[in-house]
Formats: C-alpha cells, sequence, structure tokens
C-alpha cells in the first residue's frame, strides 16, 4: 500500500504541530509561516462545498481514496462550525472517511470555522502554504456546508467542485442561488436516489443561461457567444474564471457529474472532470491567477487582523485609545466612522 | 365517582383545558373551585415550608401537580370502558392477559453470558437452580458484530460482554445439559444477526432430539435502534431490517409458539431520547418491520403476536406504570384501526422489561433497593418477562453474588407484598391515570412528527434520532450536574465511588480455549456441505429470498457466524455511520 | 504583536466494538461548551486509527470511552503507539465502565486519568483546563 506518497509518523506530527501553531497564531507561527511560503507551490487545492446533507464528507472521502491510489499524497482540511458561545467546536467528519483515512498517503485534518462567516477558517489558506510545503500533490477543502457563505472556498480553491443531492427541494433553490455562480465542476451526489437525473437536468439548465457550448472545454468560436449582458458582476467573474469570448481561445462550461459517492459509482469519472478543468486552466494560464487571487485574499484576512490586533488587547496605548473613542461615542461627541479613521490616523500601537 | 366512569366519547385529541377554565358546571367545577381553594388555604403555607427547591417534572418532560383528583379525570375526558376496560380484553390497557401475576406470574428472567460456552454452561445451570425461568445469552461484542473469535476486530474482545458463540458447537457446549424444553424461553439478542442465532437455536433444538412446538425462542432481533443507540450494527438499516423480518417470517411458517422480534425502547431512552420519545421510536421501527412482513402477503393475525417489546423508564417509578399502560393501548388500537387485526393475540402486546434504578458506583449496595423499585414499577405496570439489573452491573459484568440478589430480588416482587396479587393494582389512581393520558400523548404526538419526516429510516438516516437523543442526554446530565435531579450518594450526600475489589474477571484462558474450540470445528467439519451451505446463503441473500432456511442449513454443517456475516457484508456493504453528534 | 488563541483539542473516541456512544457525546457537548475543540472519530477504532488520528490532529487529549471491558489490552496499546510516534506528549483520558481497581494498572500504563461514570462534566473540564499545557 505505501507509494511514493506514503508519509511518515514523525513528519505527519512535525506538520500537525505546525498547523496548530498557526492556527492558534501562537508564538513562533510567523517563522514558520515565513519558509513555508518559500516553499514552490505544487499542491491543487480542491474546494468541496454544498449544501447540508449533500453528502460531502462521503464524497470527500471517496474522492481522496481515489487520488491517494493513483500515487498523490494528499490532505483533506475538513471544516466544521463553531459555537457562536463558547468557541468550542465538535469536528466529526473523521467519522465519514473511513476510506481514506487509513491510507498512507493521506493526511486528515479537522478545522474550526473559529468563527468565520466565510465558512472557512482564517488560517486555511496559510494552512495549505505548509501543506506545499510538506510536499502535498493535493489538498481537499470540505466546507461547513452552510449555504451562501460557503462561497469563500472559491477565493480559496484552483478548482471549486459543488455537490448537490436530489430531493432537497426548495433548499436547494436557495443554496444554488449562491453557489451556481462558484462551481467550475458540480456534482449531483446519491445518484441512486430517484430524481438524480432530474436533478441533473436542472443544474444543466442553470448553467446553460450563462454558459454556451458543451460541458468542459470549448473552442471559441463566434457562435458561442451568449445573449447574457457581461456587465453583471457574477458574469464578470465567471468570464474571467472560464473564459471570455472576446479574448480566450478556449472556454470551460462546467460539467455536471452524477455519482455516488457511496458506492463509488461515477467517482473516477468527477475526479477525471475535476482534473480536465485543472488542465484547461493550466493550458490557458489561469493558475498563477488563481493563486494571486488566494494570496490576495489571505493578505487581505491577515492585514485586517493585524491591524485591530493591538486594539484588542487589554492594556497599551491602542487599547486606551480605543475606550477613549468609545467614551466619546457614547457620550455623543462624535461617530464610530470618524472615531475609527481618527485610531487610523494617529497610527497608535 | 359514577360520574367519572359514565360513558363519553372519548376524544383523543381533547386538550386538557386550563383549571380555571370557567365553562364546566356541576360536580367539576364544584371540585376545581374546592382544589383551588385547597391550594391557597392548606397546600401554600406548608408547601412555603417544605416544597423543595427543584422543579417537579419527570424525565420524559411531564409537570408533576402536588395533587391529583377526580377533576383531573374529568379534564382528560376519563372513560373507564374506552379507555380501560378489562385486563386480557382490548385496549389492554390493564394487562395483556386476563389474570395476569394472579395467573402464572411474569417469567423471572436473565440475562447472562461470559466467556466462553463451557464456562458459561456451568453460570447457566445455577441461574436455573436458583429459579430463573428465562435464559437470554449475552453474547460477546464480536459474535453480536458478526465476527468470528479469532478474527482481528474481535482482539480482547472475545468472551468479555457475553459468551462467545462462533459455531453450532458453541451452544451445544453452552446448553450440556440443559434441555432447551426444560426452562420457559430461551433465547439472546442477535439484532444484526437475527437469522444467524434463530437458526442456532433451531438447529440445537434438532441436535437435543425437541420438536420447535416444545420450547420457546425469544431474540431481539430489532436492528433499527442499534443504529440510534446500541451500536451492534453491521449493514446498512434497509437490509438489516430485512434480514430481521426474515426470522420472523421463518417463525410464522415454522415455529409460530416463538417470540423472534421485541422491538426495543430500553437503549433508545437509556441513550437520552427519554422513555415517551424513544417509544415512539421504538413504535416507529415496529411498524416498519410490520409493513416488511405485510407486504410479504402475512396477515397482521400472523404477524403481530410473534412481536413484542421492551419497554424502558427508568427514572420515574410512576411514568414507568403509566408508559407501559399507555403503550399497551396504542398497540392495541394500532393494530386494530391501521392493520385490522381481529385476534386479541395480535392486539394484547406483551412487555420485556429490565429493571434498573439510577444505579451509582458510590456505595453500590443501595443499588439492589433501586433496582428493586424500578423492577416493582414494571411488575405493577403489567410487564410478562422480566429482567433486572445486578447491583454491580455499572462496574463490571455482575458476579454470582449481584446475580444471585437480582434473581431473589424478582422472587420477592413476585410472591410477598401482596404486590401480584390484583391485576393493574394502581388502575384508576387520578395521578396514574392522568400519566397515562400524558406518556400516551407526548407518544403518539411524537409517533406523529416522526411518521411526518420518513418513518423509522428518516430517523436513522437524517440523524434526527441521534440529535435528540444527544440533546435528552446532555439535559439528563446538566440536571444531575446541577442537583436539580437529585442522586443520593452523588449530588445528595455525595460520597467518594468505592467499588470493592470484587469485579468479576474473565478467565485469559477463555478466549484461548474458545478459539482452540472453532479451530478444531474448522479442521473436523464437512467442508464440501459447508462450501455448499453457504453457496446457497450467498443465492438467497442476493436474489432477495428469505435467507433464514439457507443460514439454518448452513449452521448445521458448522458454518460459522462470521462466515455467514462476511457473505451479508460482500453483499450489502457497511452502513454509514451518522456524523449527527 | 503575537494574539494567540490557543484552543484545547480533545479526540473522543470508542475502541473496539462497544458501540454506547452516549456518554462520550455528552462529554463532547461539555467541551465544546467549554470552548475546547472536540474531534469524533466515531466507533470501533483501533488503538492504532486512534493514535493516528490523535498525531494527525495534534490534539493534547485523547478521551477513550470504554465499556467493553478491553481497557486493560486496549488502552496500554494506545500510550505506545502515541510514544512511538514521538506523541508522548498525546495525553489519555478514560472514562466509562472501568473498575477502580483497575486505575492504577491503566496509571503505571501511562493513562493521565480515568473518570468513572457519575462524574460531572464540570469536574472533567476543570481538570482539561488546569492539566493542559501548551508549550
Amino acid at each position: 500500500m505505501s507509494g511514493a506518497g506514503a508519509l511518515d509518523g514523525r513528519t505527519v506530527r512535525r506538520l500537525s504541530r505546525a498547523i496548530s501553531t498557526v492556527e492558534d497564531r501562537a508564538d513562533g507561527y510567523e517563522e514558520i509561516l515565513s519558509g513555508a511560503y518559500r516553499a514552490p507551490a505544487k499542491a491543487e487545492v480542491i474546494g468541496v462545498t454544498g449544501p447540508p446533507g449533500a453528502g460531502k464528507s462521503t464524497l470527500v472521502d471517496a474522492l481522496t481514496a481515489h487520488w491517494a491510489g493513483t500515487g498523490e499524497r494528499v490532505a483533506v482540511l475538513a471544516v466544521d462550525p463553531s459555537s457562536p458561545f463558547s468557541g468550542g467546536a465538535v469536528l466529526g467528519d473523521r467519522v465519514r472517511m473511513d476510506r481514506s483515512s487509513d491510507l498512507p498517503s493521506v493526511y486528515l485534518r479537522s478545522i474550526s470555522a473559529r468563527g468565520e462567516g466565510g465558512g472557512l477558517s482564517a488560517a486555511v489558506c496559510d494552512i495549505v502554504a505548509l501543506l506545499d510545503e510538506a510536499e502535498f500533490d493535493r489538498v481537499v477543502i470540505e466546507t461547513v456546508g452552510a449555504g451562501q457563505a460557503d462561497i469563500a472556498v472559491a477565493d480559496a480553491a484552483d478548482c471549486t467542485l459543488v455537490v448537490f443531492v436530489p430531493g432537497l427541494g426548495d433548499d436547494i433553490q436557495a443554496a444554488k442561488a449562491g453557489l451556481m455562480e462558484v462551481g467550475d465542476v458540480y456534482a449531483v451526489n446519491k445518484g441512486d436516489l430517484p430524481g438524480a437525473k432530474a436533478t441533473v437536468a436542472e443544474i444543466n439548465g442553470a448553467i446553460g443561461v450563462a454558459y454556451a457550448g458543451t460541458p468542459g472545454v470549448n473552442k471559441t468560436t463566434a457562435g458561442l457567444i451568449t445573449a447574457q449582458p457581461a456587465s453583471s458582476p457574477g458574469r464578470l467573474a465567471v468570464l474571467r474564471r472560464h473564459g471570455d469570448p472576446a479574448s480566450d481561445s478556449t472556454l470551460w462550461r462546467p460539467p455536471v457529474q452524477l455519482v455516488s459517492a457511496r458506492s463509488g459509482d461515477g467517482v473516477p469519472d468527477l475526479a477525471g472532470a475535476v482534473d480536465a478543468f485543472l488542465g484547461w486552466c493550466s493550458e490557458s494560464g489561469r493558475p498563477a491567477q488563481r493563486r494571486r487571487s488566494r494570496i490576495r485574499a489571505q493578505m487581505l484576512r491577515t492585514l485586517s487582523a493585524a491591524l485591530i490586533a493591538p486594539y484588542q488587547q487589554n492594556a497599551g496605548q491602542a487599547a486606551e485609545d480605543l475606550a477613549g473613542s468609545i467614551e466619546r461615542v457614547l457620550a455623543s461627541a462624535t461617530s464610530p466612522a470618524e472615531a475609527v479613521a481618527e485610531l487610523i490616523r494617529r497610527g497608535s500601537r | 365517582m359514577t360520574r367519572m366512569l359514565a360513558s363519553r366519547r372519548r376524544d383523543l385529541d381533547m386538550e386538557v383545558p386550563d383549571e380555571s377554565a370557567g365553562q364546566r358546571s356541576g360536580p367539576a367545577a364544584e371540585l376545581i373551585a374546592e382544589e383551588a381553594r385547597w391550594r391557597r388555604e392548606t397546600f401554600a403555607p406548608d408547601a412555603a415550608r417544605a416544597e423543595r427547591q427543584r422543579g417537579f417534572v419527570t424525565d420524559c418532560g411531564l409537570e408533576v401537580k402536588p395533587l391529583y383528583t377526580p377533576a383531573d379525570l374529568d379534564a382528560i375526558g376519563f372513560d373507564y370502558t374506552a379507555d380501560l376496560g378489562f385486563p386480557g380484553e382490548f385496549p389492554f390497557t390493564r394487562g395483556d392477559r386476563g389474570a395476569m401475576n394472579r395467573g402464572e406470574p411474569f417469567v423471572v428472567s436473565a440475562y447472562s453470558g461470559f466467556g466462553e460456552a463451557e464456562r458459561c454452561n456451568q453460570r447457566f445451570r445455577t441461574l436455573i437452580d436458583w429459579g430463573a425461568e428465562q435464559i437470554l445469552v449475552a453474547l460477546d461484542l464480536p459474535t453480536q458484530c458478526g465476527y468470528d473469535s479469532d478474527h482481528a476486530m474481535a482482539t480482547a474482545e472475545v468472551g468479555q460482554v457475553g459468551v462467545a458463540v462462533s459455531s453450532l458447537a458453541d451452544m451445544e457446549q453452552l446448553f450440556d445439559g440443559i434441555p432447551l424444553d426444560s426452562i420457559k424461553r430461551v433465547g439472546t439478542l442477535g439484532n444484526s444477526i437475527g437469522p444467524i442465532v434463530l437458526a442456532l437455536f433451531a438447529a440445537l433444538g434438532e441436535k437435543q432430539g425437541i420438536p420447535w412446538a416444545n420450547y420457546v425462542v425469544n431474540l431481539q432481533n430489532d436492528p433499527l435502534k442499534e443504529y440510534i443507540a446500541r451500536g451492534t450494527q453491521i449493514l446498512p438499516a434497509e437490509p438489516a431490517a430485512k434480514l430481521a423480518c426474515d426470522a420472523v417470517e421463518w417463525c410464522i411458517d415454522n415455529a409460530p409458539n416463538w417470540s423472534p422480534m421485541t422491538v426495543c425502547v430500553n437503549h433508545i431512552n437509556a441513550g437520552g431520547a427519554g422513555s415517551s420519545l424513544g417509544t415512539a421510536i421504538a413504535l416507529a421501527n415496529a411498524h416498519y418491520y410490520l409493513d416488511d412482513l405485510l407486504a410479504r402477503g402475512h396477515s397482521i393475525d400472523e404477524v403481530a403476536p410473534l412481536l413484542h417489546m421492551f419497554a424502558d423508564e427508568r427514572h420515574d417509578f410512576f411514568v414507568s406504570v403509566a408508559n407501559l399502560r399507555a403503550l399497551r393501548r396504542i398497540w392495541a388500537r394500532r393494530m386494530r384501526e391501521r392493520y385490522g387485526a381481529t385476534l386479541p393475540a395480535a392486539m394484547a402486546l406483551r412487555m420485556t422489561v429490565y429493571g434498573h434504578g439510577q444505579e451509582s458506583l458510590q456505595e453500590p449496595l443501595n443499588n439492589i433497593s433501586r433496582i428493586a423499585f424500578g423492577t416493582l414499577a414494571y411488575v405493577l405496570g403489567g410487564a410478562s418477562y422480566v429482567y433486572i439489573a445486578s447491583y454491580d452491573e455499572a462496574v463490571s459484568t455482575p458476579g454470582e453474588q449481584s446475580l444471585k440478589v437480582a434473581l431473589r430480588t424478582q422472587q420477592v416482587i413476585a410472591s410477598e407484598h401482596g404486590f401480584a396479587d390484583t391485576v393493574d393494582p394502581l388502575g384508576g389512581s387520578y395521578y396514574v391515570e392522568s400519566l397515562t393520558h400524558g406518556v400516551e400523548r407526548q407518544i403518539l404526538d411524537a409517533l406523529g412528527m416522526i411518521e411526518e419526516k420518513g418513518g423509522a429510516l428518516a430517523v436513522i438516516r437524517d440523524g434526527i434520532g441521534r440529535r435528540l437523543m444527544t440533546e435528552g442526554a446532555v439535559r439528563r446530565q446538566k440536571a444531575i450536574d446541577s442537583g436539580q435531579r437529585p442522586w443520593v450518594t452523588v449530588n445528595q450526600r455525595p460520597q467518594k465511588p468505592d467499588v470493592a475489589n470484587t469485579a468479576f474477571r474473565i478467565d485469559p484462558g477463555a478466549a484461548i480455549d474458545q478459539v482452540a474450540r472453532l479451530q478444531r470445528v474448522r479442521a473436523e467439519r464437512d467442508e464440501a456441505r459447508v462450501s455448499a451451505a453457504l453457496a446457497a446463503v450467498r443465492e438467497a441473500t442476493a436474489s432477495g429470498a428469505n435467507v433464514t432456511p439457507s443460514v439454518l442449513e448452513a449452521v448445521r454443517a458448522y458454518a460459522t457466524v462470521g462466515e455467514i456475516v462476511e457473505i451479508w457484508r460482500d453483499i450489502f456493504g457497511h452502513f454509514s455511520p451518522s456524523t449527527e453528534f | 504583536m503575537t494574539l494567540s488563541n490557543r484552543k484545547i483539542r480533545v479526540l473522543m473516541a470508542k475502541v473496539g466494538l462497544d458501540g454506547h456512544d452516549v456518554g462520550a457525546r455528552v462529554v463532547a457537548r461539555g467541551l465544546l461548551e467549554a470552548g475546547m475543540e472536540v474531534i469524533y472519530t466515531g466507533l470501533r477504532r483501533t488503538p492504532e486509527q486512534v493514535a493516528r488520528a490523535a498525531v494527525e490532529e495534534d490534539v493534547d487529549w485523547i478521551g477513550i470511552s470504554i465499556l467493553s471491558g478491553a481497557h486493560l489490552t486496549l488502552l496500554p496499546r494506545l500510550r505506545r503507539l502515541l510514544d512511538e510516534n514521538g506523541a508522548e506528549d498525546i495525553r489519555i483520558m478514560a472514562g466509562g465502565i472501568i473498575p477502580q481497581e483497575d486505575i492504577p494498572e491503566l496509571s503505571k500504563a501511562g493513562v493521565s486519568r480515568v473518570f468513572l461514570s457519575g462524574t460531572a462534566i464540570a469536574e472533567i473540564v476543570d481538570y482539561l483546563m488546569a492539566e493542559t499545557v501548551h508549550d
């Protein structure tokens, strides 16, 4: 079983501790990241999202086992929500990871969202850097499945896989609203349930409104230009991600795959669709663009955390300044916006 | 009182009216006014001094009033004829049989098993000698989960929580010198391996030369609750339920006097659901099995008498009585109204119970009285097959001394104090009838919710069951931690755990002897016969036919439990656990 | 300018075939309410699987719920596997049906604490808060 990707216990131990340090922003995390971000970014990052009950964990398990079976070293980051009251969490995704969790080239880590609304922990991008350093070929990020909030995964992933399931009724409509704009590949899980084919057709129909051509890679021709106006933000994002007929020679139309994560039916085809997308990205020069957007998102997150941090301390000049500002707002002497502008101007530390 | 007994149309959906409702007239209104006066003038001044801090709410969530009067019966529209009737007659509230404990008292039963068959056989003989009338074999976890004693998954668990049984040879040893017709009933749980344990008892009867009609086999054979509560599930829920029904169906044709399925509230309640919700989930499971068997073309009058239920309420004495009475009433009505049952046996629910108290590790001898009270409640509620916990059960496999105390406790309840001298002695109590009504409402409401969500399989698949159970378990823990639920020696007059060094030890040689016997069986059996029999099991399983005849043949040929289950795993796959916490 | 938010991480596991997990679930909920991160493994895990999960998840504690009587075999094996993987600092607590007289032997085998049934959740929380050392 142990192939080229197999991990030894000590390496896993070191990696795991580094992830904790980075997640906790504990002493020494900057040094750890400074090394990690200097390692070549090689891992393909696959984001998996979809409404609760779609069987994401089971599908991630099946895909992970599939990729590990082809000799890849695969890491899974399974993100679960945290309690808004205590900040604690019960992370239960391992329960469903029966097929992959024992494989020697698989690393599985449960991550608490730690209050992040986007369904991704603030540290996820940093953790991906650590996994790059540990020479993983692929990182699968499973999100909490909290509907629209999950679109944040699209910023972090090279390929976003959106999982639906037949029979969610109105829920699917609600979830689709956000998710239909982020998917590079769609999967309809529990493909053996009645209505699965109808769900595939429904999603294909929704895709057809924004995309021309056939699922997968299409050569750009005049006939492929749809009537959709290019002005909406969603449309512009799609053009950026999946090709603009005006400037690109090929376009990507997200395919919809029928799959049964439980039985494994359709899993190789789904993995193939993900790889086809990554292949198209690479041929059309998009990976760099994806990574740029990921780093931009992480920079913004890090920047905001760094700016806020001094004000969250219990003591120090910044905390005093903040307390003073609060008093002035309370006393109806200023507005929060004005007070913050003043704080930034003073740049207190 | 004749006013209360007057026949009145009963409306199940009738709301309990507010005490201050002014529409009532005549004696009821006078009584309500009198009770209000009593509360004000006599009760309140006294309660101000004496009433304890905690709220008076049962574990299943019913509020307990300080006093019950005829007005409470009036408020629920109590109707003697429609609600109670007579023992052994519809709706069977007062008992499933006419004479109840005045005729043949409840069956004194023992759930026992440890180590390997030879040592365990001695224990069975001892129990029978002390007066056990039914033996339910406790199997070890590898056996219950479909692994032979030499399987890697069986490591360290062979013989630990029950006796290891891998083949018919183990059963022969286990019942050596104990003819199956020498005790009232015999059986085991076998929830995930129902057809196999059924076949083992059927083949054992053949070996002992006793016709199936001359002994009674009782199985739990209720796989659906394993997925939410007990955890020995092997296959996905649907095929597991199908196999369980195969065992029942075989009995319809071959051993209609057997009792091949016991639908359990016990583990669901203990896991946190509370007795009313637990009963509703168990009823949904029962409906699932019944629907499967009826879809095979059998009549409800053939099928229903083969099922009984394992009721459970271990926190509250009176709720326990009420639960059993309400459950009999619900069952009778459902069998008649939903399925068109006509035979009394198809409407009269027999019940198994396992007497428990809120047992503690602190001063464990106190558990004897706790368990006795819990058991007494079940007997007063009209249970038929009574098991009882041993006082040291919370700490380890019970030893002989504590088993003996347990059996004697049952015998005391059966014969002393006059507990068993009249039928349904608490019937008609204002409190017990109010509780019976309240519990019945809770069960029916929860069952309605479950049926709306899609029934038994949805409870498992969508994680509803586990979610509700976790919430309930957390609520119970908090009630104990906060002292709201009093527990003597734990949160009242707290003591350190003081379990003496008497834990019963499984002889480490047992597992070695068991594996040796298994390997001897494999070496000596007719391999060609085993292969042919296992091929037939595979064919029957794959074709969807009843697997029991082929399993019986395989068992006769000394095919092992693990070999048969491996075929099922191969065809149906493993269960996929819910991530619901 | 470090803003550390170290969380106590606990792996809750069932080893062996015993399927009664209500105790584990109640404890997990209590730890969550105390702000800890609890990783739940599900039923029927081998000591090998639990040790691997504990290392991957970099937990401070492993909580083992065991009612099947196999504790004297399975817990020492888990300890050994952790130590072999350089995870000497991941500590084990156990609960369930464990005879008191077995506790000294379990302590000797490297089980830090046995919580007998009936233990208040607050006692477990307090213990973990006091005992967890983040280097």
